[in-house]
Order: C-alpha cells, then structure tokens, then sequence
C-alpha cells in the first residue's frame, strides 16, 4: 500500500507540469497587410526592428511568433535570422531604446526562412515576469545576400517599436503603422479539465493517507 | 522476369514523375553570382543643408559631408555584401576652381584655396569608403558636377549664418573689371580641365585597380577589358559652332567600362571641360558597348551622375536639372538613350538629391526589348531636393536611398532600392524590379 501511494504521489508530481495545457494570446498585432516591396522594413545584419510586448502577471511563453516575408525567395530559402527576446524596459539591463549600455537578451531563437508567414520558436516555457518586453528579428552576421523583410501595416499596433541600425543599440521608433511589424506571442495555461484531475488526484491521496491514519 | 500491368506501369511512371518534378524543384534554386550597390551625392551643403539636418554636426562643418546618413548607407551596403559599389559622384561640396593659389606664400590663402578645399573634403570622402573597401565591396567613383565643375561665386567670402561654414569667393574664369568671364557661361557652372584632375588625383588609383578588384570578386568572376583610354576625341566639342563648346580636356579615368564576367559596366562623364556640361559620350559608348557585345557581354549598366530625363517631383514644376537641360543637351540625351535601350542596359544616376525608379521612355515600336530603366539614386545624403513642405510627394522622395543590384545565375537581375527616412528610421525595401535574361 505503501508503494502504491508513493507511487501515486510521484506519478501526480510528473503530471503536474504536463497536464495538458490550453494556449492564450498574450499580444497579437495580427496579421500585416503591407506590401512585401514598398515599405517593409529590410532585415540585413546592419537592420534589425524590434517591437514590445507586455505581461500582466508573470506568465509562461509557450511561442513567440514574427510574420516574416522575402522579396527574393529563391535566394532566401534556407538562409537563417534570429528571433530573439528582449528584458523588461523596467530594467535598465533590459532593451532600453536610445540606452547605450549592452542590452539584456533574454533568449535568442535561429530560424531558417521557408516561406512567407509566421515564424518562430514554439513549444517554450519560458517563464517571465509580469513587464515590458521586446521582441526583435535580426540578421546573422554571417549571413549571405538577404532579401528578408517584414511586412508592417498590422491592426494591432505595439506600445513600442525599437530599430537597430549597427549601432551601438537600439533606438525608438515611433510606434506607428508603417514600423510596426506582425508579432504574435502565445502563453501555455493549464486547460480547466486538467487542473480537475490533477485536484482529484490529490484529493484521492489525501483520502487514502487519511484512512490508513485512521 | 516480372512484367509491370499496364496500370502497374502507370502508378510506376507516375511516381517517377513526382520524383522527378521534387528533385527539379530543389534545383530551381537561383543565386546570386554578382551584386553591386549604387548611389551618389552624400556631400553636405554649406548655405543650404537640408533643415531636417540641423545643427550641423563640427565634423559636417568642416569636411563637408552628411556623415550620419552616409555611414549608415556604408554599413548597409556592407552588410548586404555587396561586391561593387558605384558612387555616382557629388562626393564633395567642391564647386571650385581646382588651381594652386596664387599667393603660395600666404600661409591662409593655401589652406582657403579651392585646391586644398577639394582634396581635404576628398580625402574625408575616402577615409570613410575605405571601411567598404576593407570589408569586401570595391568602391568605384563617378564623377559629377560638384567634382568636375566650377561655380562662379563673386561675393566676399563670408561665413554662413545658418550653417556656421565657411562660403569661399570663386572665380572659375577670369576675373576681368570685378566680372568672371565664365560667370555668365552655362549658368555660372562650367567643368574645368584642373578640376577634372583633381578628380583623378583623389580618386585615381580606384579607377581601375586591376589588382584589388580581381580579388575581391565572388564566383570565380574575372576582371577584363579595362578600358582607362581617353577617348574624349570621339564625342568633344559635343556641338559644333558655339564658341563656347570646344574640344575636352582627356577623359582618361573620368569615363571607362570593363567588363566582370559576362557583365559590362561603362561610367560617363556628364560634365566635361571645354564646355561640354549636361552631355553624355554617346559615341565612345556606341563604340564600347558595340565590343562589349562581340565579346559575349549579356548585361550592361551605365553609371553617370545627371539624370537622362528629370524626375519631375512634386515641387520641381518641370525645371530640367539632367541631360536635358536645354535643345543641344536634349538631342545629345536622345542619342545617349537610344544606345541604353538598343543594348537593354540600366541607367544609374544621381544628382537630383532624391529617389525615382522609371521607365522614362517607352520601348521603341517593334522592338522585342522591355523598356530600359533609370533608377535616380541621388539620395545618399545631400540635402533633398523634394521640399518637406511640397504637397503631393511621393512617400520615399525625401528617403536616403541606395540601391543592391544581383545578379542571378539564371540572368535574372533583380534592382531593389533601400531607403531610410531623413528622421533616421527603419531601413525599408521601398522598390524593387525584375529585369528578365532575353
């Protein structure tokens, strides 16, 4: 009995970061309509765009997607950029635009460009802080020739928008429709019928202690 | 030994084709076997430097250069590994008389002097060029008429109110009675044969380097067929019975083409001594583009520095600022674009201090050849020349603007221009086009 129960109780402790888990939209600029050529925003090793994003409540990032498009796809297939994510702007260590200080990466993400579309690491669990943060799409130094852009006019407009251009960091930008970017950011939450099990479970193990007490 | 059934021998074809067609497919791939990078006018402006650039930094002041915007289109042209760029002129302010000064005893009087003017703003124009040199993208220079040609500037010199720079007196002529006597000539802007060395000193050793440039080509591309002759008897004076056009001083080093593979560029002069301003060498290019042609040449791109046909934006209200300046100039244009369309070559210029890509002429009647195309790339600094205040301006007309040209095993050239605006923001893809292999 005794094995049973330890067996029960280690068996619902692995559970409980894999219960199956629903995913939330933390920030959606939603899909941009602008042109691939015109006034999208050029991705090169020299200019990167980054735009913010912002938590409530400390969360677990599932995904970080950015809509990312080439004007020359036959050159661009299989050439790499990194995703990568930026630390609250509450913190001077964080991506602070127009701060010359080095900025904090949180995490960085190499992808390789396929196709036009949404692009990004998932299947993460990042926890993060309730704050401000950024997400940037940026160039390999090593890259070759680039035709990678990413498409602006999206609906949903960011609270901030920050541009590398070879400095030494990145520098405001208004965050108006023509610079701001396609950014989609999903968190994982627990889904409802998982966290009844997973409670059933633990009530079932307090009633069996319970009755061997007695 | 088995036999397939007819419907077994179809499902087997079948999937032959599917492989077949996937592993077509992966081969479709195209690269880029050359790229190069063109702009042009990056000097500052000493009495009228765009307002969006004010104050001037101390550098600016000085050597006479928009550095921001400059250094930024550097350093993206780098990053895009460009192999090429072409600088199509108007890298210094000059505009002076290129002559040693007369009073060489007068320590001030040297260092005010045209001469040392325009090879302290050269050598400032080099310092940074030489970073692209360093990192892979061989720099070709254009001349234009800021290098070429001299303006008559009678005034006292004075310092600038606005700008805080030094404003020299210029006499391009002789100064006869207080008047010069080129001051009424061409507008008061003529080349001039020592300007035109000036240029050739400062910029020389670039054109052509015929063992760095070789080295720093991709793909196992050659350099050959570097043509550095003068060849100014061929075209000069470009008019016959004006007394103010005679013949050129040489044109070694100022126009010349070579070839990097089965690409042929050729750089013209458009403002040349003897009073042959705002022309184009319609003959030596005829003749250049004739043997770039026998040799098995498929691309050909013409760098320059004034515009074939003015784009006219909003504000401009027509003026002419290109080869097209007035009915001896135009016919010249006319003859120069007619050799541009016969050989489907690209046309690369600058001197409107904006961006336009165009068409400006249809294809010929009966022609099998696409209309060929004048991309202005006058917008790597210089201060813009579309007004902020202008209505009806097209969005990149106040964009510094470059342009990344490659060109892809398959024939295929793809043109597409970059551009940030004048507050500095995101670089942008803001035009692109296709030329297709005929």
């Amino acid at each position: 009995m005794k094995t049973a129960l330890t067996a029960l109780t280690l068996a619902l402790a692995a559970a409980l970061p894999v219960a199956a888990q629903a995913q939330t939209t933390v920030f959606n600029t939603g899909t941009p309509v602008g042109p691939v050529v015109g006034n999208s925003i050029g991705i090169d090793p020299q200019d990167w765009i980054a735009e913010s994003f912002t938590l409530t409540q400390a969360t677990t990032i599932s995904s970080i997607m950015a809509y990312v498009a080439s004007s020359q796809p036959s050159t661009d297939i299989g050439q790499t950029y990194t995703i990568a994510l930026y630390g609250s702007r509450s913190s001077k260590a964080g991506l602070v635009p127009n701060y010359s200080g080095p900025a904090s990466q949180l995490d960085a993400f190499s992808q390789t460009y396929e196709v036009d579309g949404w692009s990004g690491p998932s299947g993460l669990s990042l926890n993060l802080a309730a704050g401000s943060y950024f997400v940037a799409v940026e160039a390999d130094a090593n890259d070759g020739v680039l035709n990678l852009v990413v498409p602006n006019g999206v609906s949903t407009l960011p609270s901030a928008v920050a541009q590398y251009n070879g400095g030494n960091s990145y520098v405001a930008d208004p965050a108006i429709a023509s610079d701001a970017f396609g950014l989609r950011v999903t968190a994982a939450v627990p889904e409802p019928s998982s966290l009844a099990l997973l409670l059933a479970g633990l009530g079932l193990t307090a009633v069996i202690v319970r009755r061997r007490r007695g | 030994m088995q036999t397939l059934t007819p419907r077994g021998a179809r499902v087997a074809c079948a999937i032959a084709m599917a492989i077949a067609s996937t592993l077509a497919g992966a081969q479709t791939t195209d690269t880029v076997v050359l790229s190069f990078a063109t702009v042009g006018d990056s000097r500052q402006d000493n009495a009228k430097p765009d307002p969006s650039q004010l104050p001037l930094t101390g550098q600016d002041k000085i050597w006479l250069q928009n550095t921001k915007a400059f250094g930024r289109i550097l350093r993206e042209i780098a990053a895009k590994k460009a192999n090429l760029l072409f600088f199509n002129g108007d890298m210094v302010l000059g505009y002076g008389n290129a002559s040693p000064s007369s009073n060489v005893s007068d320590v001030n009087s040297v260092i005010n002097s045209d001469l040392v003017r325009f090879y302290t703003e050269y050598a400032y124009w080099r310092g940074m060029a030489a970073t692209l040199m360093e990192t892979g993208t061989y720099v070709v220079p254009v001349p234009g008429n800021h290098e070429t040609q001299c303006r008559t500037a009678l005034a006292a010199p004075s310092i600038n109110a606005t700008t805080g720079v030094y404003v020299p007196q210029v006499v391009c002529g002789t100064l006869v009675n207080g008047v010069d006597t080129l001051g009424s000539v061409n507008g008061g802007k003529n080349a001039l044969a020592q300007n035109e060395n000036a240029f050739r000193a400062n910029m020389g050793d670039l054109i052509i380097d015929q063992s760095r440039l070789p080295a720093m080509l991709p793909n196992g591309l050659t350099l050959a067929n570097v043509d550095l002759s003068d060849h100014a008897s061929l075209d000069y004076p470009f008019i016959s019975g004006n007394a103010n056009v005679t013949a050129a001083a040489p044109q070694n080093q100022l126009s010349f083409s070579f070839d990097v593979g089965t690409t042929h560029f050729a750089v013209i002069n458009n403002d040349v001594s003897g009073g042959n301003d705002n022309t184009a060498p319609v003959n030596w290019l005829t003749a250049d583009f004739a043997a770039a042609r026998q040799r098995g040449a498929t691309n050909f791109f013409v760098f320059g520095h004034k515009p074939a046909y003015t784009y006219n934006y909003a504000g401009n209200g027509g003026a002419a600022a290109g080869l097209d300046a007035n009915a001896y100039t135009t016919a010249n244009r006319d003859a120069f674009w007619a050799v541009i369309q016969a050989y489907n070559a690209t046309y690369f210029c600058g001197h409107q201090h904006t961006f336009n890509m165009s068409q400006p002429q249809p294809a010929p009647s009966g022609s099998a050849l696409p209309a060929a195309w004048q991309v202005v790339v006058g917008s790597g600094g210089s201060p813009f020349d579309p007004k902020s205040s202008a209505s009806g301006l097209a969005p990149t007309d106040r964009d510094y603007a470059y342009a990344i040209v490659n060109v892809y095993q398959s024939g295929n050239v793809v043109i597409s221009a970059y551009g940030f605006t004048s507050a500095y923001g995101p670089t942008k893809l803001i035009a692109q086009t296709t030329l297709a292999p005929l």
